[in-house]
């Protein structure tokens, strides 16, 4: 599968013709909107949409995926990481339209944020829209606070608190993001999330 | 091999059976009845201050109500949901009235009533047995019986216009106060011309063991009705309240707006539970409501069939630590019908849970949406969520939605929520016909069992309706 990074806009849109990554690249994090509309049109392709972000105290983030099925034998995975530190604000939406022609598609979403600071705002909005009735499409979405049971047990191990916490918060990243295949990506993404 | 598959799925969709398809001939009755005063179609101050007069309510009451209209006519329609554009408010009975007097025996009910319930099939030996049956016939509860031992508890299970004439306490306190007006255009027509519903308190800690029931009916054409429900659960007390709904077939528009409000004090626990199954011309759009207090458990159980548009989403609003919130909701739409149906839950006191359920089954065209909120403000640590939505779709006509929103304000909040869509697996189908089973039976089977987590919650009366509503669907499917 061939990855692809993409900048965000307010209104950015690809149409997938040949089996691709997408991998979300974010211009700044001061509230700026940004959406992402995936398009399949072509029968039988796959995509995956693949969202990480950290936003640091009081950054902030307003993000919308849409997986659009158009045509039959697609499919989409898309999986958002985001981890918020004091006062952040992160807002997803995503989406998974399935059209009445996009017979024998599997569209799933998963979205999971990592609350690390205080007095932060999350609003998650996974949709799903299927017209189709021979598919399959799910999402799952999770909020949740650092597991303090964790970070207690790298400290018996003689790390300091924040030591524990950059440990699984890179933890909790990394496991998406060795999910990206082209490598040069996968360093970048890596290195915009420090 | 995908394909061919489908192609035996589509098959079988044609010959599938819509679960009200025979609904005219089970309870497609339409008893001719003979309303005492018959108010006027169409909706405006006069006749908003004509039933208040009518009822004799206490001036507060007919201020309430013309407040309220005046705040439905400001209100905008919803534009989300369903289409609600075919509503003509002007094209509506506000208030009927068939008898004069509430009956208080069983002998004094019409007979022409009796016979409405006799096709419904409601046994005689079950009103003894149940605690206390409610049937609203037209606007008003004309058939009441309470038992003795619930009036030894000092339980109060009555009709709200009888309730508010004999405890008014209850209703300068309460009434109003858990969904006002304001709260959305619906809820504030039903506060202009709300009639019947039922009034029920529940003193300290006492116990009910059988549930209170109560079956509401829909009998003149384009009858609105706007039941107004109020029941004050007092600390460390359990109830289950129970309603069920069947609508004879009308072909014009019929409006159902309900509020129902509920207040759960703490330590107190309380279920509502209820099979709405309106005929296919029914707009269904009801605010539920219920506060629940330090401790207190409250739980929704929702079950959706029938109606051209139901739009309604029970909440609870955990305002009491440790308050724990519970919806189990069921949706079926079948041909022409959509479910707009969910959930709310905000936690607004810390460690207070909530677990919302729903299952949805979409088949002839039909839509179902589940649309939910779950919102956790920054006073509430240590909430914890859990969302769960399944949706069947039976063949390729219908349709199917998710519109969850999840807004935290709480770091230390731990939220989930998943859904799933999907159809009926060719497999299962296979096995199960391979065992010998045709296949409307296969999936008669497979979707009772994709909706058995909420229906083993329900009185068994109910469940065997549900189950056997499934069956009926299924039913000739083969060939």
């Amino acid at each position: 599968m061939k990855t692809q990074l993409v900048t965000l806009a307010e209104n950015t849109e690809v149409k997938v013709t040949e089996d691709t990554q997408f991998v979300l690249q974010f211009p700044a994090m001061a509230g700026e909107k940004y959406s992402l509309n995936v398009i399949f049109e072509k029968p039988g392709v796959s995509g995956e949409i693949i969202g990480i972000y950290s936003l640091k105290k009081d950054q902030s983030v307003d993000l919308t995926t849409i997986s659009t099925h158009k045509a039959p034998h697609t499919t989409c995975f898309t999986r958002i990481k985001g981890a918020l530190y004091d006062n952040a604000k992160s807002s997803y939406t995503g989406k998974i339209i399935i059209e009445k022609p996009a017979q024998q598609t599997q569209s799933f979403l998963e979205d999971n944020i990592l609350v690390l600071g205080n007095e932060t705002l999350n609003t998650s909005q996974p949709i799903l829209e299927i017209e189709a009735d021979d598919v399959k499409a799910s999402h799952g979405s999770t909020t949740g606070r650092i597991n303090e049971e964790q970070v207690y047990y790298l400290e018996s191990r003689g790390l300091d608190k924040t030591e524990a916490q950059t440990l699984i918060v890179d933890g909790f990243f990394e496991s998406l993001v060795n999910k990206i295949e082209d490598a040069t990506v996968a360093e970048a993404i890596r290195s915009a999330l420090v | 091999m995908g394909k061919k598959l489908n192609d035996i799925h589509s098959d079988k969709k044609k010959s599938t059976i819509e679960v009200n398809a025979n609904y005219e001939n089970t309870y497609g009755f339409n008893v001719k009845s003979t309303p005492v005063f018959k108010a006027q179609k169409g909706l405006n101050e006069d006749i908003v201050a004509q039933i208040s007069d009518m009822k004799h309510e206490p001036v507060w009451m007919k201020e309430f109500r013309l407040r309220a209209y005046k705040t439905f006519l400001e209100k905008p329609m919803p534009t989300w949901g369903g289409d609600l554009s075919k509503i003509d408010f002007n094209n509506i009975f506000y208030y009927l009235k068939p008898s004069n007097k509430e009956e208080k025996t069983w002998d004094d009910v019409p007979s022409e009533i009796k016979e409405t319930f006799d096709r419904l099939g409601i046994p005689q030996a079950e009103k003894e047995y149940l605690a206390g049956v409610k049937a609203q016939f037209d606007s008003e509860v004309v058939y009441g019986t309470l038992q003795a031992e619930l009036q030894e508890q000092g339980v109060i299970f009555l009709g709200t216009d009888d309730a508010l004439k004999k405890y008014p306490h209850f209703f300068e306190e309460y009434f109003g106060k858990i969904i006002p007006p304001t709260d959305n255009k619906f809820a504030a027509l039903n506060s202009a011309v709300w009639s019947g519903g039922s009034f029920v308190y529940i003193p300290k800690g006492v116990h009910l063991k059988r549930p209170l029931q109560a079956y509401f009916r829909i009998n003149a054409e384009n009858m609105g009705q706007f039941e107004r429900t109020l029941i004050i659960v007092d600390e460390g007390a359990y109830a289950h309240y129970v309603e069920g709904c069947t609508a004879p077939v009308y072909s014009a528009d019929s409006l159902h707006s309900a509020v129902v409000e509920v207040i759960v004090k703490p330590g107190a626990r309380f279920r509502y539970t209820t099979i709405q199954n309106w005929s296919n011309d029914v707009y269904n759009l009801v605010t539920k409501r219920a506060r629940v207090e330090k401790d207190g458990i409250m739980e929704w159980i929702d079950g959706n069939l029938g109606s051209r548009l139901t739009m309604k989403y029970p909440s609870c609003f955990l305002v009491g630590e440790r308050a724990h919130g519970e919806v189990l909701s069921i949706a079926y739409a079948g041909k022409g019908q959509h479910q707009d149906a969910g959930a709310k839950m905000i936690h607004i006191a810390p460690n207070t849970t909530s677990t919302i359920i729903s299952k949805s089954v979409s088949v002839h065209g039909g839509r179902t949406s589940y649309r939910g909120k779950v919102q956790v403000i920054p006073a509430a640590k240590n909430a914890k969520s859990r969302v769960e939505c399944d949706a069947l779709i039976l063949d390729e006509d219908s349709r199917s939605d998710t519109y969850p929103t999840m807004v935290i304000n709480e770091p230390g909040a731990n939220i989930e929520h998943e859904a799933t869509v999907s159809k009926i697996g060719e497999e299962k189908l296979f096995y199960l016909m391979s065992r010998g089973l045709t296949e409307a039976e296969a999936m008669s089977l497979i979707v009772s069992g994709f909706i058995e987590p909420i229906v083993k919650e329900l009185p068994l009366e109910y469940s065997l309706e549900l189950n056997r509503l499934i069956e009926l669907e299924m039913e000739g499917s083969v060939g």
